[in-house]
């Protein structure tokens, strides 16, 4: 061998090696993704807003409003049918379905799609949001980039969220936020470990877009604060408002996109076009309808815009969303949601204001507030918008009645709708997600609601061989916990019991047959076979797999000798809703 | 073997080759993507300040064509195209100012002195806000930000304009105190000029300090005799020192400059009632004095009477009786006129004194009020001694 190949060899090894150390290589990976996808998100924010500048500027004639956005859809409406089917709509739920079903897989080619398309399709005034599309751009690239490495399944589906935090925390500015949006939304779950690796590309690309674009807030408000403790009714009211309003858009947007989906898939390529002309046609009396519209949300936040206006451009604003993204153009509803929380936010605000003009702040407070509210009632995810609205005020004062109308609005979204709205979207698409149902009942369904009490199970350490097999409560079971006192001494098989009468030891202690096992299995704890009251049924079930036993002992936290009752594989089913017996008389 | 360990260490080359080239590539993409984004950073900031300065300069057309709703949308929207643009987030707070809009202006030059706590000319807006909203204290403080602060080209003058007003917001306020500490220093840093003198000699007044107001009027009308503003100060100056002759004197030479100028008419016509009412004027008689004093007790007793009468409570019955009695009864036969005249004075003043608070002073009783400014200490020792 050469010396080039030795050293190349040796080199080979080495970056093999550091290839198999996936979590160091993942933190890495996650500085270098949220770089990349912060610049990535950038690029889009910019090229977005300078085209839609060109495209409808400011004081140009009422028909490029409504040819704009109709050619607009037209063009990338065919440009999805055609060469990027994945690309369509929000990016959340194609994000979901890629982490849950597709083991994390998403195609450049469908990042590429997204950019180009829903660079064009928001420049021409579509009334969609950007930040989904870069959730599922970052998400897009996280896959890409860990895929090309050669990455394990699991790090590919943890290197995901990883990409929409950095997309997030580029596309809003919130890195805080971000990162609770990919725990809470995308990954369903705060606990997720992947929490470090999440942070760190949120910070990175939040790092990169003050690097670029430099130190303001997407926002500019104004300081608010509470003028009077019953100002909380009026803030109140807006949750209500918000959570009504969130469950309208939402109803309407679900009902107008089965309707769409319905159609002959012929169509499908045209469909845009009919978001594209009502965004237009609305736009040609109502300028500020077109586009992601964070223009009018800071008005609106200034406190500076009519009642009328607001009022008008929250309804507008929800018709022109439901339509273009029930039509299948690319855009999300995130950035929507906040525009149509504003402007609600700023209606009640300007009632309040001028019922109590000493007792209320400015409408720009419930505008701030509202944007926050409509947020946790249509995507539902009330930790992150508070954490959203507080990053972008950068202001603590506000915080109280913007949780209060949160809640409210949270409650009153998810008593009307049921499903919240990516879930329901995804189902549209024949995809069903991991719900919040599924969770909920996975964390309740523990040991503690399937364990029976010792007393039913446990055999004695007094009593002899054959007794116990006379007697063996329980009798599906395969082995019994042995007690001395209330001390468990461990658990005894039925083959071992079998074993014993064979060898003619029918008349020996129970006692005496554990204290003749191998000394770790009496006294080492954790082989002892066990589960605690707080265990979930599905660890109980692995540890039954394990071991293969279909019983085993429940015991405290505190004393692991101490048994508190039994769980079966019978009583697991049972709670799952499996019954065993029906399934046996059926003959299945 | 060879073979195999040769292809074993080529695939895992090829693989590392994989690796690096995956690294190399996010690399070059992250370099490639940090220039495009600086790109077009800088060309949608040069774009965003092209359209601030073309919306801010069409907003101040529009302020001063007085079409403030539309002047308000655009420097607005200028302040959104270039927020950092200090000139377009001041001349939106003072358009606010203008259009009535106070509170709105307040907040939006806090944020603006949070970034920059010296910047002179937010701090201006802010008081002037604060000052509108009655809210005096504070506009004081911002006041004095404003006069310490950086105003940037032509300082000096920016910072005198800001102390003249904050002097007119504490003439205004009635704070003697206050406006004649925040006039010393003005005296060294003002120009010295005519019109500027002026404005100090009549806010001396204001401040309750005749005497160096007379001073600077003196001064002023030394170099230009020709000047009516001067002598009606002057005139004020002395009148407020109780030097009546003196302010007859300049006011009637400022009348004689400005003939139709009815405000200078009007306080010599003054100067002239208390002329005719001072008991104490040197050069005339005992009885002159007499009853001159018995006129003024007359006037006093009426004021207080119209007070009273307005429904506010007598405030020593007792006294207004003795006074009076004093009027109605003929003074006594080889009584000393001198006495009684210091009687009469010393009644009067204690009447004059015992005026609930608050209580206006009637047009009819005007002279009576300046004499009373000075009266008491002329007389404080026959008082002293006629209450012990």
């Amino acid at each position: 061998m050469t010396a080039a190949g030795t050293v190349l060899s040796r080199l080979g090894r080495r970056v093999e090696n550091l290839r198999r150390r996936e979590d160091q290589l993942a933190l890495v990976l996650s500085l270098l993704i949220g770089a990349l996808v912060g610049l990535v998100v950038v690029a889009f924010i910019l090229l977005t807003g300078r085209i839609a500048a060109q495209m409808y500027p400011p004081g140009g004639s009422g028909w490029r409003r409504v040819v704009v956005p109709t050619l607009g859809a037209l063009v990338t409406g065919y440009l999805l049918y055609r060469y990027f089917p994945l690309a369509r709509g929000s990016g959340i739920p194609q994000t979901k379905a890629a982490l849950f079903i597709q083991d994390g897989r998403i195609s450049f080619r469908t990042v590429l799609g997204k950019f180009f398309c829903c660079s064009a399709s928001l420049a021409s005034g579509i009334a969609l949001g950007r930040e989904g599309p870069a959730v599922q751009i970052g998400a897009g690239l996280a896959s890409v980039i860990a895929r090309r490495l050669r990455m394990s399944r699991d790090q590919v589906k943890a290197l995901v969220p990883v990409g929409c935090a950095a997309a997030l925390a580029a596309a809003f500015n919130t890195p805080i936020a971000a990162v609770l949006f990919s725990l809470e939304e995308i990954m369903g779950d705060l606990h997720a470990p992947i929490l470090g690796s999440v942070v760190l590309s949120s910070a990175t690309a939040w790092m990169v877009l003050h690097l670029v674009l430099g130190d303001e807030p997407l926002f500019h408000v104004s300081a608010y604060h509470l003028v009077n403790p019953l100002e909380f009714v009026a803030y109140a009211v807006l949750g209500v408002v918000g959570g009504l309003g969130s469950v309208a858009f939402v109803k309407l947007l679900l009902g107008l996109r089965q309707w769409f989906l319905d159609q002959p898939a012929r169509t499908q390529w045209i469909q845009p076009v009919a978001g594209g002309l009502t965004v237009g046609l609305m736009g040609y009396f109502l300028p500020e309808i077109l586009g992601v519209g964070y223009a009018q949300v800071e008005r609106a936040l200034a406190g500076d815009m009519l009642l009328r206006t607001v009022a008008l451009l929250a309804i507008l604003k929800i018709v022109a969303t439901a339509v273009c993204y029930a039509s299948g153009n690319a855009g999300g509803i995130f950035g929507p949601s906040l525009f149509i929380g504003a402007m609600m936010g700023a209606s009640v605000g300007s009632v309040a204001h001028l019922l109590f003009p000493d007792s209320t702040a400015g409408p720009g407070a419930y505008a701030l507030v509202g944007m926050g509210t409509a947020f946790a009632g249509i995507v539902r995810t009330p930790l992150t918008s508070v954490f959203m609205i507080f990053e972008v005020t950068r202001d603590y004062t506000i915080i109280v009645p913007l949780m209060i109308s949160n809640l409210i609005a949270f409650f009153i979204s998810q008593r009307l709708q049921h499903q919240p709205i990516y879930e329901a979207l995804a189902r549209q698409d024949g995809v069903y997600l991991p719900t919040d149902e599924h969770r909920l009942q996975r964390a309740r369904l523990r040991v503690t609601t399937a364990m029976r009490p010792a007393a039913d199970a446990m055999l004695l350490s007094g009593a002899t061989v054959a007794d116990a097999l006379q007697r063996s409560p329980l009798g599906t079971v395969d082995a019994w916990p042995v007690v001395d006192g209330s001390e468990l001494q461990g658990m005894v098989e039925r083959r071992e019991l079998e074993h014993a009468l064979a060898a003619g030891r029918g008349d020996q202690l129970l006692t005496v047959l554990l204290r003749e096992r191998p000394s770790r299995q009496r006294t080492d704890s954790i082989a002892l076979p066990h589960v605690h009251p707080d265990h979930s049924l599905t660890l109980a079930l692995e540890r039954m797999g394990t071991l293969g036993h279909t019983v085993l002992p429940v015991v405290s936290r505190s004393n692991i000798r101490h048994l508190l009752g039994v769980v079966t594989l019978e009583d697991v089913l049972a709670a799952y809703g499996v019954d065993r017996d029906r399934r046996v008389a059926n003959g299945d | 073997m060879a073979t195999d360990a040769v292809s074993r260490s080529g695939s895992l080359a090829a693989s590392a080759g994989a690796f690096v080239g995956t690294f190399a590539l996010v690399l070059a993409a992250i370099a490639a993507l940090f220039a495009i984004d600086t790109v077009l950073a800088r060309a949608d900031r040069a774009a965003s300040r092209a359209e601030g300065r073309r919306l801010f300069s069409e907003g101040m057309r529009l302020q001063a064509e007085g079409d403030m709703r539309e002047a308000l949308d655009r420097l607005r929207s200028a302040v959104a195209a270039e927020r950092p643009n200090p000139v377009y987030q001041r001349g939106l707070a003072a358009a606010l100012l203008a259009a009535g809009r106070p509170r709105d202006a307040q907040t939006l030059m806090a944020e603006r002195l949070q970034r920059d706590p010296t910047d002179a000319e937010a701090s201006l807006i802010m008081a002037r806000a604060l000052a509108r909203e009655g809210r005096t204290r504070q506009a004081i403080g911002l006041y004095h930000r404003a006069i310490f602060g950086e105003w940037g080209d032509g300082e000096r003058a920016r910072r005198v304009g800001a102390r003249f007003e904050l002097l007119d917001l504490l003439a205004a306020d009635h704070d003697q105190e206050q406006l004649l500490a925040e006039l010393l220093p003005l005296q060294s840093e003002a120009p010295d000029d005519p019109a500027t003198r002026k404005r100090i000699a009549h806010l001396f007044l204001a401040a309750g300090s005749p005497g160096r107001a007379g001073a600077m009027f003196r001064d002023l009308v030394r170099q230009d005799h020709r000047d009516a503003d001067s002598y009606a100060g002057l005139g004020e100056a002395e009148l407020q020192q109780g030097n009546y002759r003196a302010a007859r004197r300049a006011l009637t030479a400022g009348l004689a400059l400005r003939p139709r100028d009815e405000r200078i008419a009007a306080r010599l016509a003054l100067v002239d009632r208390v002329l005719a009412l001072d008991p104490t004027q040197r050069g005339i008689g005992t009885s002159v004095q007499y009853g001159r004093s018995l006129v003024l007790l007359a006037l006093t007793l009426t004021a207080v009477d119209s007070c009273v009468g307005a429904g506010r409570a007598p405030p020593h019955p007792a006294l207004l009786d003795s006074a009076k009695a004093s009027l109605a009864r003929p003074l006594a036969r080889g009584a000393s006129l001198d006495g009684a005249v210091d009687a009469q004075i010393g009644l009067a003043v204690r009447v004059w004194q015992s005026r609930p608070h608050g209580c206006p002073t009637p047009e009819f009783a005007r002279p009576a009020e300046l004499l009373m400014g000075r009266l008491p200490t002329r007389i404080a020792p026959y008082i002293l001694v006629c209450e012990e």
